[in-house]
């Protein structure tokens, strides 16, 4: 009974964190590999 | 059994490594880190060592209890490890700097007294800062300034809080739970910056995979451990502590699940187990502390062994991102089976180490049904990021498949040179620790100051993990192609102060050396004026100084200032820090 509590709550947990971060988060935090230079460069950082 | 300080011969032995020729100095490394690891061992259960700084204020550095004494061998067992992964590093500066932060790391966790322990916080900062600018890319050396910047903050904090403490309550450092007010709030937040408590934990993940592969090894063992440690020793039992941690475990997971450089995937990841122990010790309870406690240790075990294995994949292949590689399982066997084993460990798979501590610590959590629930999926968390992720895109997958084949900037399969017999022999002898200590979980619980007993090799138990394991492999088979990272950065905390923060720092940066230039001008022109009445006593000085100009006697290039500014920088902070640390002086004389 035990197992088969937590293999739902792996699958579950699995599922949404897989569906939370690959699907929602990912397309609101990531950028180009760049995107820091980028920002810097815009800033005009003395050392860039 | 012997008296001697083993984070004092560490450190000793770094300053003498510094001078000593390149072949002498590999070796002798290494013997610092086994004398230190002797006389660790050996150490009297009442060794003591004390140094009268001024005459009221007395340094106790040498405390040894349970806890120190579980937290220092493991520490000089680590600083053995990674001085054979490390042997054929050259640099003599980066060999000084790993000895003496592994040296300052364990007069921390020795320290009887608010003195010792925030001198050796800073000296752990600064050689660590040290060990991120050795990376020596542009990367590298940004990312140290700002890792500076947060642990000075930090020590800071930790300083003004010491200071009230120190006045009000002398210099013993005793348990800060339930004392509030601003001094320990101070104080908690000083070490949750170290802890890598969320919203402080951004330097982690930007510090570390920036510094070599053997730095990187020393950094992920040390700082955040040493803070878990200080939390145990002054704030266990700190009730919010508990929700924090459990956020902070779920967080990181989530986030090295969607990252692409290996050695940010783990360090992310370190957060997430930060929090198991940042949980566990803020129930107070005796089985949370040990099981926190227990865990940072193994934590070190595994977690090197991991940032080794990373490590030894840079070193073969030249790439760090998940995108660049595949199939490396079969090119370099050593370091894929290293890397499971511990992969399978931080998971908590049973017969291995982490099993027996994350027992512990779910067992302290019992009364905390969100607690328990949120660590169980961040456990979730690990294994699809750590275990099934790393092991499968980078090691043992097929070469280019799904996400892979996708990418622009995937390859079959990168060429692969040898992994040194040094690094191998160190990543052999971290996973040792970790399947024995998983088989006989009794070795770690009797050195746990709450000597907590117990068999946690019961089927009930064994069947929970392998069904979360089972239960969690199934969305991530299904969804292969969705869990393949791709070749793009990901926003964290620390965009706040980058991005946020840059324009304000350029202001401030130009302000003062606006200033600076300012004040200069002046000072040439006083100069030029003395000097010109000293050569003129009979002319009209007045009229004539009218007429000179500060450019008259500037002979400096114009822009080296502005190219020196990191330099600049530190050493203002470096200054800042000494008048900071000289006016405590005087204050608590």
């Amino acid at each position: 009974m035990i197992f088969f509590e937590y293999l739902l709550v792996g699958f579950a947990g699995s599922l949404c964190m897989i569906a939370l971060m690959k699907g929602i988060v990912v397309k609101i935090l990531q950028r180009d590999t760049n995107y820091y230079d980028d920002v810097y460069e815009r800033g005009g950082e003395a050392d860039d | 059994m012997t008296n001697l300080h083993p984070g004092l011969i560490l450190i000793l032995t770094g300053v003498l490594v510094f001078w000593l020729p390149q072949k002498v100095r590999r070796w002798t490394a290494l013997a610092g880190a086994l004398a230190a690891l002797g006389a660790m061992v050996l150490l009297n259960e009442n060794a003591a060592m004390s140094y009268r700084f001024t005459e009221n204020i007395t340094m106790e550095l040498l405390h040894v209890d349970a806890l120190s004494r579980a937290f220092g061998l493991i520490l000089c067992i680590t600083a053995v490890i990674a001085g054979i992964y490390s042997l054929k590093a050259d640099d003599r500066g980066e060999k000084t700097a790993s000895l003496v932060y592994a040296g300052s790391s364990i007069c921390v966790v020795f320290a009887g007294d608010w003195i010792t322990l925030i001198c050796f916080w800073e000296a752990m900062a600064i050689s660590s800062w040290y060990l991120v600018w050795c990376g020596k890319t542009r990367k590298a050396v940004r990312a140290s300034y700002r890792y500076l910047v947060m642990h000075l903050f930090g020590g800071n904090l930790l300083l003004g809080g010491a200071m009230y403490f120190c006045i009000e309550k002398g210099f013993s450092l005793e348990l800060l739970t339930g004392s509030g007010g601003f001094a320990a709030v101070m104080v908690l937040m000083g070490i949750c910056i170290n802890a890598g408590v969320p919203p402080f934990h951004t330097w982690i993940a930007d510090a570390y995979p920036e510094s070599t592969v053997s730095g990187t090894v020393y950094m992920g063992s040390y700082t955040t451990k040493v803070a878990i440690y200080a939390l145990i020793r002054l704030f266990a039992g700190t009730q919010w502590l508990v929700p924090a941690g459990a956020v902070m475990a779920v967080f990181g997971a989530c986030m090295a699940l969607i990252e692409n450089d290996l050695r940010r995937i783990l360090s992310y990841h370190i957060v997430s187990q930060l929090g198991f122990m940042v949980a566990a010790l803020g129930t107070g309870s005796i089985v949370g502390l040990d099981g926190a406690a227990l865990q940072a240790i193994y934590h070190i075990m595994y977690k090197s062994v991991l940032l080794m294995g990373a490590g030894a994949v840079i070193t073969a292949t030249g790439k760090r991102k998940i995108t660049e590689l595949s199939g490396l399982g079969r090119k370099m066997p050593v370091t894929a089976v290293c890397f499971l084993i511990a992969s399978l460990a931080i998971a908590g798979m049973p017969f291995l180490n982490g099993f027996a501590s994350k027992t512990l610590i779910m067992a302290s959590l019992k009364d905390y049904t969100a607690a328990y629930w949120l660590i169980t999926v961040a456990g979730v968390g690990t294994w699809l990021s750590v275990t099934l992720k790393i092991n499968y895109f980078v090691f043992w997958g097929k070469k280019g498949v799904c996400g892979q084949a996708q990418d622009s900037t995937a390859q079959d399969s990168p060429s692969c040179a040898k992994v040194p017999v040094n690094m191998q022999i160190a990543m052999i002898l971290g996973t040792l620790l970790c399947i024995i200590t998983g088989l006989m979980p009794e070795i770690g619980y009797s050195m746990m100051p709450g000597a907590t007993m117990g068999h946690p090799f019961t089927l009930e138990h064994i069947l929970e993990y392998i069904g979360l394991f089972i239960g969690a492999t199934v969305p991530f088979a299904v969804f292969l192609k969705k869990m393949a990272p791709h070749d793009v950065i990901t926003l964290d905390f620390d965009w706040l102060y980058r991005r946020g923060l840059a324009p304000l720092l350029t202001l401030l940066s130009r302000s003062v050396y606006g200033t600076f230039c300012w004040c200069e001008r002046v000072w040439n022109r006083i100069l030029a004026m003395i000097g010109y009445i000293i050569k003129n006593p009979n002319r009209k000085a007045l009229a004539k100084l009218t007429q000179i100009t500060a450019e008259d006697y500037d002979t400096g290039e114009e822009g080296t200032f502005e190219g020196d500014v990191p330099v600049g920088a530190f050493m203002q902070i470096f200054v800042v820090f000494c008048v900071v640390a000289f006016i405590v002086i005087i204050i608590l004389e």
